[in-house]
């Protein structure tokens, strides 16, 4: 067999050769000789503990299953169980002890219906605590399966139940290889149709939860004689997004990543918990009314993400990543973060990591609503005091070591703690500490 | 850590020689220093990973992936990042030479035996091998191999190759450019020397048992490799068989170049284009010359 006409191959020969050696890492791992029959199984096991402090404390329990079935599919069945107990910002604010500057009011984080009179009552302490627990099972199935040579689809499904909550998704993805596999290309679709429901059905936005003994006059509020804000059913809200994505293998030690999303959310946005206070600057601030928060019915978001994984030397990897979010309630987020890898022989690593986070407030964001000098104020079209609707920022710092344990086994261990600051002093900065176990056995 | 074993590393004209046998080669660092400690570094590193290779990747051995693969009895097999990544780049090298180089083709060893004798199979025994070469009978779907019974894979063609290329990498962590890496003649150069000058290649005589030069390359930065078939052919009625066998028939490539030795970015790809080249047959130059490649051939 000879060649007629000698053609150049040598550009693609380099590439090729490029991407093996980069694929191959870089640190000379001992002697691995690890060919798997089929039909493995791998079962990982993780434990979150998360703790803000004097608020919420939630213990996640998660399992991850993994079956190959052939060579060409592959069956992910991952089962989460959630615990949470403690409080969380309600949106309105405190005033009781006659802080005039104004402390904020602290409400189950969901799963209990607020009450206005109990919280009263437990005015004068510094915070309000209201006892809760929720639980949440999550379920999620996934399918991967290939479609030729070099290209894939993943398939998933799943669902989410808490005793006010309910969510079911699904989505489809595809995931092509091509330049010699040095680049990916992944596109996806996904659909999420939620249930909200309270256990005295939703409020309406601004309805009223409470009024003030103090006569205010607002004509666009329902008569504070009526008192009672009507609850009648859940409410439903429909997530559909999409997104494109490439990966691309640059050189022997660097990839690149971007990925571009879109997510249209629509129905009840309203978070049925949060509430605003109507308050009277003149009076320190004194809090005359309790008002439902309100959100659009409709909310459009999109993120650019961008990742670099860079391997420095045989033992240092490191992770770059940056997201920028954006949405039509005029949010703008922007995380960075930071990763670096540090191997400690074959078998071990610790890999630290830093985040900082900074997001401006949605458009309607407010602290609360004050009437004028003549009692009046006049209504939003949407309001929420909702503090994570509000201008802040976060650093994280953590650090996670690994280990291997015999062939097939992993072990993780992470801690972090997060620092949370907002512009608007009537919320305080928060701390929260995350610590993470993880263990994982092929089979 | 592997114990490092026969290995010696001396001062030769103000250069540091760190030797050692690796892949039934004699294999040397070159490093163009007089800090002995990175010398000794680039020299460990550089054993370290060899071993591994040869370790993981020898098919003389029964004790790793390849030995599995090998094995599997036509059973579908899951295999590590490292040799998927060999398996997908044996693909592309099939593609890339229209068939002509694959690793599947290492059990027509079966019906030549390339020891200078006159011992040329029948058509029929290099049929029945020839049955069970081919890398289009194979399924590859990273990370899953499914060979038929029989089948056999074989990195030989690239392993030298990829364990220059290996070794330059970590070498390339101590911080010193001025290496020359040469495993048998394959070897590649992270850098000028420290003068700045090239190293300088000695290109050897493929004659039988000749350690004659026949000509020099000089190197500032890449691989450089050789194909032939020094040692290795059969005669028969006059008729000088190569060891380059065609996969695709069985039989030695006809009009074989006696030795193809080319320059490129790395070892690897030197080695590939050499060895491609070589299974041209008499167009072995043509095709060189399309390259665009610093190349030297022995007909």
């Amino acid at each position: 067999m000879q060649l007629k006409h000698p053609k150049s191959i040598r550009r693609q020969l380099t590439i090729a050769t490029s991407s093996l050696l980069v694929a191959a890492p870089l640190q000379s791992t001992a002697v691995e000789t690890s060919a798997d029959q089929m039909d493995d199984i791998t079962v990982e096991i993780s434990r979150l503990y998360y703790s803000e402090d004097d608020r919420v404390t939630v213990n996640k329990t998660q399992t991850l299953i993994t079956n190959e079935l052939s060579e060409d599919n592959r069956i992910k069945v991952n089962v989460t169980y959630d615990t949470m107990s403690g409080a969380s910002p309600n949106g309105r604010i405190y005033t009781g002890g006659g802080d005039a500057s104004g402390t904020v009011a602290v409400t189950t984080a969901s799963g209990f219906s607020f009450n206005a009179a109990n919280n009263a009552s437990s005015a004068s302490k510094k915070t309000w605590q209201t006892p809760f627990s929720d639980n949440r099972i999550a379920a999620n199935a996934e399918w991967e399966t290939s479609l030729t040579r070099l290209s894939k689809a993943v398939l998933s499904g799943g669902a989410s139940f808490e005793n006010d909550y309910e969510s079911y998704n699904t989505s489809g993805r595809l995931l092509w290889d091509f330049n010699q596999r040095r680049t990916t290309l992944t596109g996806g679709v996904g659909y999420n149709s939620d249930t909200v429901k309270p256990a005295a059905g939703v409020p309406e936005g601004l309805g009223e939860l409470w009024c003030g003994t103090i006569a205010i006059d607002l004509d666009w509020l329902s008569s504070c004689a009526d008192h009672d804000q009507v609850f009648f059913k859940p409410a439903n809200k429909t997530v559909l997004d999409y997104f494109f994505g490439i990966t691309q293998v640059w050189n022997r030690n660097t990839l690149f990543q971007v990925n571009y999303s879109q997510s249209t959310e629509s129905g009840y946005l309203t978070d049925p918990y949060k509430q605003i206070s109507v308050v009277d600057p003149a009076f320190g601030n004194q809090e005359l009314a309790i008002l439902y928060e309100k959100r659009p019915d409709s909310r459009s978001t999109q993120s650019l993400f961008f990742k670099a994984v860079n391997v420095m030397s045989k033992k240092t990897t490191a992770y770059l990543s940056y997201r920028y979010f954006w949405d039509d309630w005029e949010i703008q987020a922007h995380t960075a973060g930071a990763r670096f890898r540090f191997n400690l022989g074959s078998k071990s690593y610790i890999q630290p990591h830093f985040r900082v986070s900074y997001q401006t407030a949605a458009s309607f964001s407010s602290s609360y609503i004050s009437v004028d000098d003549s009692g009046f104020a006049t209504e939003p079209q949407y309001i929420s005091a909702d503090h994570r609707l509000s201008e802040q920022g976060t650093v994280t710092a953590g650090i996670k070591y690994g280990r291997k344990l015999g062939k097939f086994g992993k072990f993780g261990a992470r801690v972090e703690q997060m620092q949370h600051k907002y512009s608007n002093n009537i919320l305080p900065d928060m701390k929260a500490w995350i610590v993470q176990f993880l263990l994982s056995m092929r089979f | 850590m592997i114990k490092l074993r026969n290995s010696s590393l001396q001062l030769v004209d103000g250069i540091w020689i760190g030797r050692f046998e690796a892949m039934a080669s004699p294999c040397e660092v070159l490093v163009d220093t007089a800090d002995k400690n990175i010398a000794q570094k680039a020299l460990d590193l550089a054993i370290e990973e060899t071993r591994r290779i040869e370790q993981k990747y020898s098919r003389y051995r029964d004790d790793n992936i390849v030995h599995q693969i090998n094995n599997a009895n036509g059973k579908v097999i899951k295999v590590d990042a490292e040799t998927a990544g060999l398996l997908d780049y044996s693909q592309q090298c099939y593609e890339l030479s229209e068939g002509m180089f694959d690793v599947t083709s290492g059990v027509l060893r079966k019906a030549w035996k390339f020891d200078g004798s006159d011992n040329i199979p029948n058509q029929q025994m290099v049929a029945e091998v020839l049955s069970k070469v081919g890398w289009s009978k194979i399924k590859w779907q990273n990370p899953i191999l499914q060979l038929e019974a029989g089948m056999e894979i074989d990195f030989g063609g690239v392993g030298k190759e990829y364990a220059v290329d290996r070794s330059a990498l970590l070498v390339s962590t101590v911080g010193i450019s001025s290496v020359l890496i040469n495993y048998g003649g394959d070897l590649v150069a992270l850098g000028p020397r420290a003068n700045g000058k090239p190293w300088e290649i000695g290109l050897q005589s493929p004659d039988s048992k000749s350690i004659k030069m026949i000509g020099k390359i000089e190197l500032f930065h890449g691989g450089v490799a050789t194909s032939g078939d020094l040692h290795r052919f059969l005669v028969k009625d006059g008729v000088r068989y190569s060891h380059i066998l065609n996969p695709k028939t069985g039989w030695p490539v006809e009009k074989a170049f006696r030795q193809v030795t080319v320059l490129a970015n790395s070892c690897m790809e030197a080695g590939m284009l050499a060895t491609f080249a070589l299974l041209q047959g008499e167009s072995a130059e043509e095709f060189i010359k399309a390259q665009e490649v610093e190349y030297r051939v022995v007909r």
